[in-house]
């Protein structure tokens, strides 16, 4: 009994740890300013849409937006397209570099510390945090989008990519299949932003070297000549999401993608810790 | 105080990575044990799968040392609507494909592109193809394959008292592995060569070599599924070139049946359908403009060619094959190079004419760009096929160098 105390107390501090760091990050109005510009991508979409829906230009343009008039549900996906290679990036990037360097950057860190947390643990919660943020925002851009665009369009059973039809139900199955697939996606991400978060003590610095690294990427990945390199960038699945509007689902960019994935945050992850751990904590 | 030890895992994982993938392609190249067969027994083995059941993804690639020309669209949004730019497509860069197929009459192919598809689905007599980006379905009517076969038959007594070797048409799969055999044998090595793994499966490797010295196929290999038969992929090798010109194969297959609904299609609401003509149809309309142009009425034979004289010649013979059209075809089909087979493609513009003016301009100019000055002509050369364009409008193409067609072209 006397040793089985202290490991409860230890892992309900982990769980308050949790909770304070999430309430922490979603009372922050920089949070909610990013989850507002990311609401606004679906919404400035679907407006514009509308307004100049006379006849529409086919052909150009991201993938889905000519099929918003005539369901406005497509607004969602649309809108995820804009939003992966750079408002989510970015807003991921802010986050996931603020994490340990914002710390030291505010001299709380050391406070932190002073608790018994642990240093891992410390890294951990953080990384909780990040990965429910990229959560937030996808789902943001996702249900924005379903609500602007039935306000706007009608709605009504969804075409997919394979010409099969589904409700509107199991249309929000997978939207929410979606974006788990895009949380997923940004997780990797994080894992970088958080290594070099414990890199330096100014977050601006840890901010935009997390979201530069995802442009690089994503130009990397443009390269057919780099074509080697493409499997293992960690943006490489990101535009995969359209496996899932297929009818039969096609499993493998999911499966794929959390590998790759899982691995970036293996490396990562550890990197940070290594980083981190040893690292003497003057702030 | 040491503290370095906490980099250990920082250390460690990048070494677990690299041994998982190093071991992963490892375990995938060695080869199973399976009893032995010969070509004529693997190609009977073949034949008796045509019934088989079976879904998977299979991946296609080609390296003809042409230029890519999907990367000149956007990745993944080729245009795919008319039928030049989708060969073009098919010649270069990666596709990969859903696969489901139960037996002889129900399958449907999935093209899948970067957030689009293309589909073909096949069902009895009903065959359709959708196309998400342009939201387009075609539909097609097969003609009835009972009724076509008992045609067909009927013809078939008819002419065998004029044709007595009609007589011996393969019915059986060893007849057909004996015909395949027989047809393929002029100067092709073919032989049983080991065996390998595909998409998991233990598959027999049926390597054709030609002996010709000529042309530009180094080797043809096909993987037939040891259990089923089934050929699991197929990869052309072209002389001189290390990676594969040609590949296409099974990375995941399931040899139980597919769902019955995969082959259901209704085209969605709001999508452009178009209604291809029946084969009688066709027939009858290709009829009526020959009569126009000829004044006469042609033999029962649905020639897909518009006039007599585009009829193409054949020089040589075996793998070395070179195929002639005649002056004036390089204009008016200006495109229809790469494939040399100039009656399929007839076919396909036939059901779909009106091509856009501005994308068959433009697959022209990528062609302008591929086309290298050769002497008497233009010429298009890639690690398979040669095509010449000669300067008096001829064309030739071949699996073989632009040299042999320069030859052939100045006889």
């Amino acid at each position: 009994m006397a040793q089985v105390r202290p490991a409860r107390g230890r892992r309900s501090l982990g769980l308050t740890l949790v909770v304070s760091e999430i309430t922490v990050l979603f009372r922050r109005l920089r949070t909610w300013a990013m989850i507002g510009a990311l609401a606004l991508i679906p919404i400035l979409i679907a407006v514009v849409v509308r307004v100049s829906s006379d006849g529409a230009a086919s052909g150009r343009g991201p993938a889905f937006l000519n099929s918003i008039t005539q369901n406005g549900l497509f607004v969602s996906l649309t809108a995820l397209t804009v939003a992966i290679p750079l408002f989510l990036p970015l807003t991921i990037g802010v986050v996931a570099g603020d994490t340990i360097a914002g710390e030291a950057n505010l001299g709380t860190l050391r406070y932190l510390l002073v608790a018994p947390a642990g240093r891992l643990r410390l890294l951990l919660v953080k990384y909780a945090g990040a990965a429910l943020f990229c959560f937030v925002a996808t789902l943001t851009v996702v249900v924005t989008g379903a609500i602007i665009g039935a306000l706007l369009f009608p709605v009504g059973p969804v075409t997919l990519l394979s010409g099969d039809t589904v409700g509107i139900p199991g249309y929000f199955v997978r939207l929410l299949l979606l974006a788990l697939y895009v949380t997923v996606s940004l997780m990797g991400l994080s894992a970088i932003g958080l290594f070099i978060s414990t890199l330096t003590t100014i977050p601006v610095g840890a901010m935009a070297a997390t979201a530069a690294l995802a442009a690089v990427a994503q130009i990397l990945g443009a390269l057919p000549q780099l074509e080697w390199l493409h499997p293992w960038l960690f943006t490489n699945y990101w535009l995969g999401f359209g496996d899932l509007l297929r009818e039969p689902i096609v499993w493998t960019s999911f499966a794929d993608n959390a590998l790759l994935q899982f691995g970036y945050i293996a490396v990562f992850g550890t990197l940070a810790y290594g980083r981190f751990s040893t690292k003497d904590i003057l702030s | 105080m040491n503290k370095n030890w906490r980099w250990l895992p920082a250390g460690i994982v990048p070494v677990v990575i690299v041994t998982a993938a190093v071991s992963g392609s490892a375990v995938a190249e060695a080869q199973p044990q399976l009893p032995a067969k010969t070509a004529q027994e693997l190609l009977e083995f073949v034949a008796t799968s045509t019934d088989d059941a079976y879904s998977g993804t299979v991946e296609q690639s080609s390296d003809l040392g042409l230029p890519d020309l999907g990367a000149v669209d956007a990745p993944g949004r080729t245009s795919s609507s008319d039928p030049t730019s989708m060969a073009l497509e098919l010649l270069t860069g990666e596709h990969t494909a859903q696969v489901y197929v139960d037996g002889t009459d129900r399958a449907r192919v999935q093209v899948l592109d970067q957030l689009a598809q293309r589909d073909v689905v096949v069902n009895g007599n009903d065959v359709w193809y959708y196309d998400s980006e342009s939201n387009e379905a075609a539909h097609a009517v097969l003609p009835d394959k009972a009724a076509a076969k008992a045609e067909l038959e009927a013809k078939l007594q008819e002419k065998s008292a004029e044709y007595p070797e009609l007589q011996d048409l393969p019915r059986t799969p060893a007849e057909v592995a004996e015909v395949v055999l027989a047809t393929i044998d002029p100067g092709t090595d073919i032989r049983v060569d080991g065996t390998s793994r595909v998409a998991g499966r233990s598959a027999y490797e049926l390597v054709l070599t030609p002996e010709d010295e000529a042309t530009l196929v180094g080797s043809i290999t096909v993987s037939v599924d040891s259990e089923t038969g089934v050929p699991l992929n197929v990869t052309v090798l072209a002389k001189g070139q290390e990676e594969p010109a040609f590949s296409a194969g099974f990375s995941s297959v399931d040899f139980g049946a597919p769902d019955a609904d995969i082959f259901e299609f209704t085209p969605p609401a709001g999508a452009t359908v178009t209604e291809a003509p029946t084969a009688d149809e066709a027939r009858a309309e290709l009829e009526a403009r020959a009569e126009l142009e000829a004044g006469q009425a042609p033999a029962d034979a649905p020639a897909q060619m518009p006039a007599e004289e585009q009829q193409p010649t054949v020089i040589g013979e075996g793998w070395s094959t070179i195929v002639e059209l005649p002056a004036g075809t390089a204009g008016g089909l200006g495109l229809d190079l790469g494939t040399g087979d100039t009656a399929g493609m007839g076919e396909i513009m036939e059901i779909k004419p009106g091509m856009d003016p501005d994308e068959v301009a433009g697959a022209q100019a990528l062609l302008e760009q591929a086309l290298t000055q050769v002497d008497g002509g233009r010429a298009l050369q890639t690690s398979l096929v040669s095509v010449l364009i000669t300067d008096d409008g001829r064309i030739l193409a071949g699996a073989v160098g632009v040299d042999q067609l320069v030859a052939a072209s100045q006889r």
